[in-house]
């Protein structure tokens, strides 16, 4: 009987949180998320999702490599993306020129002026693909950040249908849809003549899959 | 009642008038330097009452006129005097209407059917327009007539003013008219000689499908002006209208509420003009001056042109959030650009924008928020020096660069910005091992040196290079470059 009006509290609590914030809470009435379009298996593993967040882990090398690979894929129609560039690392010889032209270029310096303009572009929410690139900060500038920060990004990615791609040193990113986890290490200078080889070489650990079960609205007040 | 003036020797009078009257009574004649191309002569295009006499007339060249009349004079043609002249008369024909048409150089066509002055006394205004204008050193010849087309004729068959009050006067004036008062083309000209038709009355005997027939439209349009003309509608000539509007501030401003609040108001201005006009705005020039006499001005491009008052607001609100000033403002004014709307239909294969305006706002919050040049499109320049690229605006498709075809390296290169320097140890004449910062990393494989160069014909902007590529024990890849006899850390590759 106590577990029960417990219960019922609890329920009568979401449903006044709900009613007081709408806006915290749409996201729940969003449709189940669909994947985006993909045109090889490294990106099927990334498993990058319209409306969430997916996380990179490279301690390592390869998060150039990833991120070229992200510019350059195919997409039914083409589709434009933003790299925010946390480190200004990005170099714009090292991808095709199709690819540049439909590339929004955002080059920031400090973890904060990259969070605050991945803040700005989902909000906008014109660009299909947000790649968050804090890679080359330290591990400590990575986790310095208040995970706040990262529940406030996802919930305006689910509220603007983008997909936000995160790549960092280390795991940081607490509420993220997918974690892929990148140890990789090149062996020898000598393969090193095709780029789709070497992106389907990378060694991509998934860590985290969530996937997404909206109940109606009876079963979630029996839950 | 439509009136014409006409500025007979046009070109001439243009050119006369500025150099003042001595050259008025002396034989003159006018070269007009477009036919030079042509007939590699220069050939008179007008020649002054005096020349006439002496034998000159239009077309002949200038050694043929020389030889009729040694005294003759030869001007060129000015365009800018002509312009001018043109203004005058047009800045004239303002004053008695505002319905006119700028229908050739020297001659304009006014509608006086508004006017209450003129009917019944076109005479008496005719002589009025024509001692104005010969006040301005133009002279003039005036025709009045029902329609524009027949006030052109009788503006160019007058001796000085030419009313043509009812159809039976218009038509015995237009019978007597010879063919070529039309300004037919040459061809046409030759083919109604040929036909023996000499004067208008024996055109419009012609029959009206025959003429169409055998010498199209432009021979029906001559017909029809012959019998009379139509009624055609004037091209009339519109002062462009502005949209803008500007303030000077009796209390300076220091803060931003204040001077949103004077935008809006001057924003619904503009807006409903350009509602009025069916028309949108493309753009916004904002200038603002502050009492250290400095002054902001900056052209905001809107991404989806729009009159929405709103969106137009925070475009101005964004670019004003970044803006600080060392003085209050003391005047702002707000110019928009206006476009026409119109219809667009994204490529089939490219995903459009939802929302152009929004994503426009958007870039201006993250370049305020990164500052200029750190937001856009990279666009890369024809050379091999690092970092050979510069970011131009996401949406400034105008920019024209060149483009600059490349094959990229299957692994990319991270770039460390700037390039640290590093220490490194050469082992037989290649890289063993290299320090950066306190990290000392030893070499297991190399590959290189790749040398470069560029721009060697600028002695200040000559520059060169070698290039390898490292491999660290930990598996990490490397760019590291010798310049100026200092190791730079380029960047890590993948």
């Amino acid at each position: 009987m106590n577990s029960y009006s417990g219960s019922a509290n609890i329920i009568a609590f979401r449903d006044f949180l709900r009613a007081r914030f709408p806006e915290a809470h749409a996201a729940q009435a969003l449709p189940e998320t669909r994947a985006a379009v993909t045109d090889g298996s490294w990106l099927d593993a990334l498993s990058l999702q319209q409306g969430a967040i997916t996380e990179v882990v490279t301690p390592r090398a390869g998060a150039g490599l990833l991120v070229c690979g992200l510019l350059e894929r195919e997409s039914a129609c083409r589709e434009l993306t933003a790299l925010v560039d946390g480190g200004d690392s990005f170099d714009p010889w090292s991808i095709d020129a199709s690819a540049l032209e439909r590339l929004l270029w955002v080059r920031s310096r400090e973890p904060s002026e990259a969070i605050r303009a991945g803040d700005l572009l989902l909000r906008d929410g014109n660009i299909p693909l947000v790649i968050l690139d804090l890679q080359t900060h330290t591990q400590r500038a990575v986790q310095g950040l208040p995970s706040s920060t990262w529940h406030r990004l996802r919930m305006l990615a689910e509220k603007s249908g983008a997909a936000l791609c995160v790549l960092t040193p280390v795991r940081a990113v607490m509420c993220a849809r997918t974690r892929v986890r990148l140890e990789h290490d090149f062996e020898s200078m000598e393969p090193l003549e095709n780029r789709a080889a070497l992106l389907g070489a990378l060694p991509l650990k998934v860590e985290r899959q969530q996937t997404r079960v909206v109940l109606p609205a009876a079963e979630r007040a029996i839950a | 009642m439509h009136a014409a003036i006409w500025l007979p020797r046009f070109q001439l009078q243009a050119v006369l008038r500025a150099r003042g009257s001595c050259e008025k009574t002396s034989p003159v004649a006018l070269l007009d330097d477009t036919s030079a191309g042509t007939k590699n002569k220069e050939s008179v295009l007008h020649a002054s009452e005096a020349a006439e006499r002496a034998g000159v007339h239009a077309g002949l060249t200038a050694s043929q006129a020389q030889a009729r009349c040694a005294a003759l004079v030869f001007l060129r043609r000015d365009a800018e005097l002509e312009a001018a002249a043109q203004s005058d008369l047009l800045h004239f024909a303002s004053m008695w209407t505002p319905d006119y048409e700028s229908t050739l150089p020297g001659c304009c066509v006014l509608d006086l059917s508004r006017s209450h002055e003129t009917p019944g006394r076109e005479h008496i205004c005719g002589v009025k327009m024509r001692d104005h204008l010969r006040g301005r050193s133009l002279e003039a010849r005036v025709g009045f007539a029902t329609s524009a087309d027949l006030a052109m004729l009788a503006a160019q068959a007058a001796p000085a003013v030419l009313v043509l009050g009812d159809a039976g006067a218009e038509a015995s004036f237009l019978h007597g008219l010879p063919v070529s008062t039309l300004r037919p083309s040459a061809e046409k000209l030759r083919v109604l000689s040929l036909w023996g038709v000499r004067t208008l009355g024996d055109l419009i005997k012609l029959p009206r499908a025959d003429v169409a027939s055998r010498l199209g439209r432009e021979g029906l349009m001559l017909r029809d002006i012959a019998a009379g003309g139509g009624g055609r509608l004037l091209r009339l000539v519109r002062e462009p209208q502005g949209f803008s509007d500007e303030m000077d501030l009796e209390h300076p401003v220091e803060c931003l509420e204040p001077l949103m609040f004077i935008l809006r108001r001057m924003l619904e201005g503009l807006c409903a003009r350009l509602a009025d006009v069916w028309l949108v705005a493309a753009a916004m020039v904002l200038t603002l001056r502050f009492e250290d006499e400095s002054a902001h001005q900056r052209l905001l491009r809107v991404a989806e042109p729009t009159r929405d008052v709103e969106l137009l607001f925070r475009v101005l609100h964004t670019h004003l959030e970044g803006l600080s000033a060392a003085a209050p403002m003391k005047f702002v004014a707000l110019e928009i650009q206006p476009a026409r709307p119109s219809g667009s239909q994204g490529r089939l294969f490219e995903r459009a924008l939802r929302d152009p305006n929004r994503f426009a706002e958007t870039l201006a919050r993250l370049e305020a928020l990164l500052g200029a040049g750190r937001v856009g499109r990279a666009c890369l320049l024809p050379s091999r020096r690092a970092d050979a690229f510069t970011v131009v605006g996401f949406n400034d498709h105008a920019t024209a660069m060149p483009v600059v075809t490349h094959t990229p390296a299957a692994l990319p290169l991270r770039r460390l910005r700037p390039s640290p320097l590093i220490l490194v140890r050469m082992i037989e004449g290649k890289p063993g091992s290299f320090r950066h910062g306190r990290h000392e990393h030893t070499v297991t494989q190399v590959e290189g040196p790749w040398l470069l160069s560029g721009d060697w014909w600028d002695a200040t902007m000559r520059w060169d290079k070698e290039v390898w590529t490292v491999q660290t024990k930990d598996g990490a890849l490397y760019q590291i470059a010798r310049q100026d006899k200092a190791w730079v850390l380029e960047g890590m590759l993948g």
